[in-house]
């Protein structure tokens, strides 16, 4: 009887150990295919990240419009949203227009197909002054040569090297009279403004700009 | 159906992860030999008891060393037992590794079935944001003298190939700027394909000039819609043309007016946007709106 009952239970070993082979490869199968998914989900993310990453060089508010002016106060921030500048003036006009210069991150060569830029505030002006007679406002973060609204974060020496000379790039061509963007190739510049008929700055409302390393600017209120 | 599956897998995982802690950490090893030797213990003091009373009726003594021979008798003879069902330990114990095979499978495709959903959400997010489409194309004719003189194109998100209108601009100045209403959505609208963000050029300046005495670009219909958003009924699809008409109209009062904008819920921000370039004769450039907000300037070559 009991040599019966033992030939009995060895083929039912055997189907167990052949199913829980088949359950180990089917584990680590899976396992290999969840690891690779793993790493693209993690790329993936990363891109989404990078594509929204964003900057707030520069927050103003208009302060008052009055005879065919308009006053407003202009603070301009590091990355670490350090306040490293600030400025109250009056321009004419009804419109007020901030001008961001952006620099291609690429070599000289392929500027012109950039797809990333480092965002410099760099004129003020409205729809009544022309931007060649704006403020311009590269002196007031200029830091020897750096430019403080990239300043808060870790840059290596070659970075910070290629910092202040695209910045320098653009003081150039600004202090010789001429557009800041003559100064680099694929360079251009965004003057983000509101619009009489449609929005309008809100005086004591805080607006922010915005700047994407993907180029794109815009205006929100903080 | 859901539910019992999901109740199935509950009682797996439970049986499963107990199998895996008894079997594998060491407070479960621990538990499980604390257990054996104790059940070992109880059997040997009840032997010893029952012999130890045995003897006792039968006027015999029971010394330490017949103590000794009865538990040793007694471990041998559990050992001899334990042999005797290893069989179905190795069965059960074959038994419990497919349990956790199968449990720890069931997991790594619940993880693959998620990780599949959340990879095409990503993707739609990333592929929308990163979408961007042609807005204007700036040809600079001639630049000399202090003039600017340029040909524009206006495109339409929906036909990218083929400029909706163009217009020929000559203006005072060195650096050219192509103002644009522009209209950025919300990020889930534009992820979720159901809108994008817009951009309406109507006016050029430039450095010397500005923008109160810019050239206007007359871009709008008699109903105040862009002509580059026009649609004729057979390059509709899937849309009526009045329909098309009413909602292109309600989306174009959305962006004339921020309150109704607000009010929608969709307009994340309105404001105008002049975008510049320092030009010279023969510069070709490209203005894009960026589905992640804003615009940018591209050379037109670099397309």
């Amino acid at each position: 009887m009991m040599r019966r009952r033992g030939r009995q239970g060895s083929p039912l070993i055997g189907a167990l150990l052949i199913l829980a082979s088949f359950a180990a490869a089917g584990y680590f199968w899976f396992r290999g295919s969840v690891s690779s998914q793993r790493q693209r989900i993690t790329y993936l993310e990363g891109l989404s990240t990078r594509l929204r990453a964003e900057t707030i060089p520069l927050k103003f508010m208009v302060i008052s419009r009055d005879g065919g002016e308009i006053r407003a106060r202009v603070k301009i921030y590091d990355l670490a949203g350090r306040e490293v500048a600030a400025l109250e003036k009056a321009w004419p006009g009804s419109q007020l227009y901030i001008d961001i210069l952006l620099f291609p991150i690429r070599s000289e060569k392929d500027a012109g197909n950039a797809d990333s830029w480092l965002a410099f505030p760099y004129r003020i002006f409205t729809d009544k002054l022309p931007a060649s007679s704006g403020t311009i406002l590269f002196d007031a973060y200029d830091d020897g040569g750096f430019p403080e609204v990239l300043g808060g974060m870790d840059l290596s020496a070659g970075e910070r090297a290629a910092v202040i000379s695209s910045f320098a790039a653009a003081r150039r061509s600004a202090g010789a009279g001429s557009p800041a963007t003559e100064g680099a190739k694929g360079a251009f510049g965004s003057a983000v403004h509101e619009v009489s008929e449609l929005s309008r700055f809100e005086v004591g409302t805080v607006y922010r700009v915005i700047c994407r390393i993907k180029g794109g600017v815009e205006i929100m209120e903080d | 159906m859901d539910e019992r599956l999901n109740a199935l897998k509950s009682i797996l995982f439970a049986l499963s992860d107990a199998a895996v802690f008894l079997f594998t950490r060491p407070l479960g090893i621990l538990l499980i030999g604390s257990t054996l030797l104790l059940a070992a213990g109880a059997r040997l003091w009840s032997v010893l008891s029952d012999r130890r009373l045995a003897a006792k009726a039968a006027g015999e003594g029971f010394g330490m060393g017949a103590a000794a021979g009865t538990a040793l008798r007694e471990l041998v003879s559990m050992g001899v037992k334990a042999a005797g069902v290893l069989p179905a330990l190795a069965a059960i114990g074959a038994a419990l590794v497919l349990l956790v095979g199968v449990a720890d499978t069931t997991r790594a495709v619940d993880e693959y079935v998620a990780g599949r959903k959340r990879i095409a959400e990503l993707t739609a997010t990333v592929l929308n944001l990163e979408r961007r489409y042609k807005a204007v194309e700036a040809r600079m004719d001639d630049v000399g003298g202090g003039r600017i003189k340029a040909t524009l194109s206006f495109y339409d998100y929906g036909k990218p190939d083929t400029a909706a209108k163009t217009q020929s601009i000559d203006i005072g100045g060195k650096e050219l700027f192509i103002d644009a209403i522009v209209c950025n959505f919300d990020y889930s609208e534009i992820s979720a394909g159901k809108t994008v963000n817009l951009a309406i050029p109507f006016k050029v300046f430039s450095d010397e000039v500005p923008e109160a005495d810019g050239v206007a670009l007359s871009l709008l219909d008699d109903k105040g819609v862009p002509l580059m958003y026009r649609r004729s009924a057979d390059e509709l699809y899937g849309i009526g043309p009045e329909v098309y008409d009413a909602r292109l109209a309600e989306l174009m009062g959305s962006i004339r007016s921020e309150e109704a904008a607000r009010g929608a819920g969709i307009v994340r921000s309105l404001y105008g946007d002049a975008v510049h370039r320092a030009v010279k004769t023969g510069d070709d450039f490209t203005v894009w709106v960026e589905q992640s907000g804003g615009l940018s300037v591209k050379d037109a070559a670099s397309f």
